[in-house]
C-alpha cells in the first residue's frame, strides 16, 4: 500500500472512529482532562492578595 | 589630559581601585561590595583586557536623581560621574592619545567598536556607586542561554562611535530607588525602545509609583513598593501591568518564555529565605528584571508538568538584573524544597538557587522562593499567554486521543513551542523556511496579518508538524485561529478532513479546541 493509501485508510478510519460510540466517549474524556489542566493552571496563575500588600524592600 | 581620561591594563584589583577613586569611596567599601566578586567571574568570561576611564561624564540618569534629590544636601555631592570602559584587547594610554590626535595607532575606531565589551557609569556617592552599567552579555554560542531582550547602547568616547548589545543595569541607591524601582528601570529600558515611552530615572519612577498610592510614610529616601504601586508606575508610561502569580514552576517558566521570546520584559519578585540553618527563616520580598533564560540541551525527552509537552518547561535558569548582586545573574531553577517560616507559619515549597548570601556569609545560602511576575505589556495586546495556553492544550488533548486510538499521522506526542511575536519576525522567519510549500509561503508572506501575535509551534522529535498563528490584539470572545501551517503535510490534510466531521462541530464548538479546530473546519 503506498504512503497515500495508508493516510487516506488512516483518515477514514479516523473518521469511522470519531463518530463512533467509543470515539465521542474517548473524545469528552479527553475534553474533561484538558479541563482539569487549565483550570489547574488558571488557579495556580490567582494573585495572592496578600502579595499585594507587603512592600518590596530588599 | 590625565585629569580627563586614562588607561589601564585590565585588573579586578585595578578595577577596584580606579571605582575607590573615581568615587571616592574606600576601598575597603569597595572589597565587600559583592558586585566586585559578580564582576571578577563576569570580566573573566568577557576576556577583559583594558579599562578606559572617562572621569568627567554627565549621565542623564543620574543628573536626574540628583537634581531631585542629592542637590538639597548640605553635603556638596558632585553632579559628575566617570564613566568607565571595556575592551577585550590590549592598548595603552599612547596608542588612544594617537588615535585621538589622528597620529598612526595601532588602534583605529572599527578596531575599538569590535572589541567593545561596554561601559559601568560610576556615581560619587558613597557606597551605592554603580550606576547605569550596559556590558556584552555572556556568550551564547553553543549553549542553551538567550538574551531575547538586549537592544543597542551607543557610547561616544571622545567622537569614537561604540556599540554594546545589552540591558542597562544599575545598583540600588537606597536613596531613591530600592529594588523595586531598580528592576522597573530595566525593564523600562526595553519596553521605552519597543513601545516609544520616556524610559524614567530611578526618582521619577519612585516618585510616579507613590504618586496616587502613597506609603504610609515619606517615599524618599525609598525603603521599597508595593505591587500596586509598580503597577501604578508601569501605567504612568502607557503601559498595562500584568500580574500572575509565579509560585507554580509551569506558570512562571512558560510565562518567562513567552513573553520574552516576544521581547517584552518582566518583573519577577521573590521571597528571600535564609537556608543557613535547618529551617529557613524569611528575610524580605525583592525584585528582579528577568534578562534572559537557559534551555537545557541536554534534555532528551520533552517536558510536561500536568501531561503536555512544553518547551518552555526545558528552562533550568533564568538570569536578571538582581540590582544587588549585578546584571545578568544567574538564577537556577534546580527545584530543591525548602521549608521556612513566614509570617507566623511554617511553609515548604520549591526555591531556586541564587547567588545571594545568607547569615552564615556562604554564596546559595539565600535561597528565592517566586512568588509573582508583573509584566508592563503594550495596551494592544490584549490576549494574555492564559488563552493560548488553553486552547492549545485541549486541542492538544485532542490529538492525544487520536493517538492512543493510533489513528493520528504523528505517532509520537507534540512538544509545544508557545510565544508572543511581532508580524515582522514572524515573515522573517516564514522567508526563511526551507520546509514550506512556495504557493504557502508567497501566500502567508503577502497576507495581512496583525503587528502582535501568538505563535504555537508544534514539534515532534525535533522536526515542525504545526504552526499555529493567533491574534494577540483580539477580543478573547473573537479569538480564533488566524492561520495553520502545515510542515507535515499529512497531519495537515488530515486534520481539515476530520474536523469537517459534523459530530466534531457539535461535540467542540463550545469548547476552547474549537478555536483551532474551527480554522481547519473552514479551511479549503
Amino acid at each position: 500500500m503506498g504512503k497515500k493509501d495508508k493516510n487516506d485508510e488512516l483518515t477514514k478510519n479516523a473518521i469511522k472512529w470519531i463518530n463512533s460510540k467509543k470515539g465521542k466517549m474517548t473524545l469528552e474524556k479527553a475534553y474533561k482532562r484538558a479541563k482539569e489542566m487549565t483550570d489547574s493552571l488558571n488557579e495556580a496563575r490567582r494573585v495572592d492578595p496578600n502579595s499585594l500588600r507587603r512592600p518590596i524592600t530588599k | 589630559m590625565k585629569d580627563l581620561y586614562d588607561v589601564f591594563p585590565y585588573t579586578l584589583d585595578k578595577l577596584k581601585s580606579i571605582l575607590s577613586e573615581v568615587s571616592g569611596t574606600s576601598i575597603e567599601i569597595i572589597n565587600k561590595k559583592f558586585i566586585c566578586i559578580y564582576f571578577r567571574n563576569y570580566f573573566e568570561d568577557l576576556n577583559a583586557k583594558t579599562i578606559v576611564i572617562e572621569k568627567k561624564y554627565i549621565d542623564h540618569d543620574f543628573l536626574e536623581d540628583y537634581a531631585g534629590y542629592y542637590v538639597k544636601c548640605f553635603k556638596a555631592y558632585k553632579k559628575e560621574c566617570a564613566r568607565l570602559h571595556f575592551f577585550n584587547f590590549k592598548f595603552s594610554i599612547k596608542d588612544f592619545n594617537k588615535l585621538l590626535s589622528g597620529e598612526k595607532s595601532s588602534i583605529n575606531e572599527g578596531k575599538m567598536d569590535l572589541g567593545y565589551l561596554g561601559f559601568i557609569v560610576v556615581k560619587p556617592l558613597p557606597e551605592t556607586i554603580i550606576g547605569r552599567t550596559c556590558l556584552k552579555t555572556y556568550s551564547t554560542e553553543g549553549n542553551g542561554r538567550n538574551y531575547p531582550i538586549k537592544r543597542p547602547y551607543s557610547a561616544n568616547l571622545f567622537g569614537l562611535d561604540l556599540e554594546v548589545k545589552s540591558i542597562a543595569f544599575q545598583e540600588q541607591d537606597s536613596v531613591v530607588a530600592a529594588c523595586a524601582t531598580s528592576a522597573l528601570w530595566s525593564a523600562f529600558q526595553v519596553s521605552g525602545r519597543l513601545y516609544q515611552h520616556p524610559i524614567l530615572s530611578p526618582v521619577e519612577l519612585t516618585r510616579a509609583a507613590c504618586d496616587s498610592l502613597p506609603l504610609e510614610s515619606r517615599f524618599l529616601p525609598n525603603k521599597g513598593l508595593t505591587l500596586p504601586q509598580m503597577a501604578h508606575a508601569i501605567r504612568s508610561v502607557n503601559l498595562e501591568p500584568f500580574l500572575i502569580n509565579a509560585l507554580d514552576e509551569e506558570v512562571l517558566k512558560s510565562t518567562i518564555y513567552a513573553y520574552l521570546k516576544g521581547g517584552v520584559p518582566l518583573i519577577l519578585t521573590v521571597l528571600l529565605v535564609d537556608m543557613s540553618n535547618k529551617v529557613g527563616v524569611f528575610v524580605e520580598k525583592h525584585a528582579v528584571a528577568i534578562t534572559g533564560y537557559n534551555i537545557d540541551r541536554d534534555e532528551n525527552f520533552p517536558c510536561t508538568q500536568r501531561g503536555y509537552f512544553l518547551k518552555a518547561l526545558r528552562i533550568d535558569k533564568i538570569y536578571a538584573h538582581d540590582d544587588q548582586i549585578g546584571p545578568f545573574s544567574r538564577i537556577i531553577l534546580d527545584k530543591k524544597k525548602i521549608k521556612f517560616k513566614i509570617y507566623g507559619k511554617t511553609i515548604e515549597h520549591i526555591s531556586m538557587n541564587t547567588s545571594w548570601r545568607g547569615e552564615n556569609n556562604t554564596i546559595g545560602s539565600m535561597r528565592a522562593v517566586a512568588e509573582d511576575l508583573l509584566i508592563p505589556v503594550y495596551h494592544k495586546i490584549r490576549i494574555p499567554l492564559s488563552d493560548i495556553q488553553d486552547a492549545v492544550m485541549h486541542f492538544d488533548e485532542f490529538i492525544k486521543a487520536l493517538q492512543d486510538a493510533d489513528l493520528f499521522p504523528v505517532k509520537k506526542r507534540l512538544e509545544w513551542d508557545i510565544y508572543l511575536t511581532k508580524i515582522n519576525e514572524f515573515k522573517k522567519d516564514i522567508l526563511n523556511k526551507k520546509n514550506i510549500d512556495p504557493k504557502l509561503k508567497h501566500e502567508i508572506l503577502i497576507e495581512g496579518l496583525p503587528k502582535y501575535l501568538w505563535r504555537a509551534e508544534a514539534i515532534c522529535e525535533g522536526k515542525p508538524v504545526l504552526d499555529l498563528i493567533f491574534d494577540a490584539t483580539d477580543i478573547l470572545q473573537g479569538l480564533s485561529l488566524k492561520r495553520a501551517i502545515g510542515y507535515d503535510i499529512n497531519s495537515y490534510k488530515f486534520l481539515k478532513v476530520i474536523s469537517k466531521e459534523s459530530v466534531i462541530a457539535d461535540q467542540y464548538k463550545d469548547k476552547p479546541a474549537w478555536k483551532i479546530l474551527k480554522w481547519f473546519n473552514e479551511a479549503n
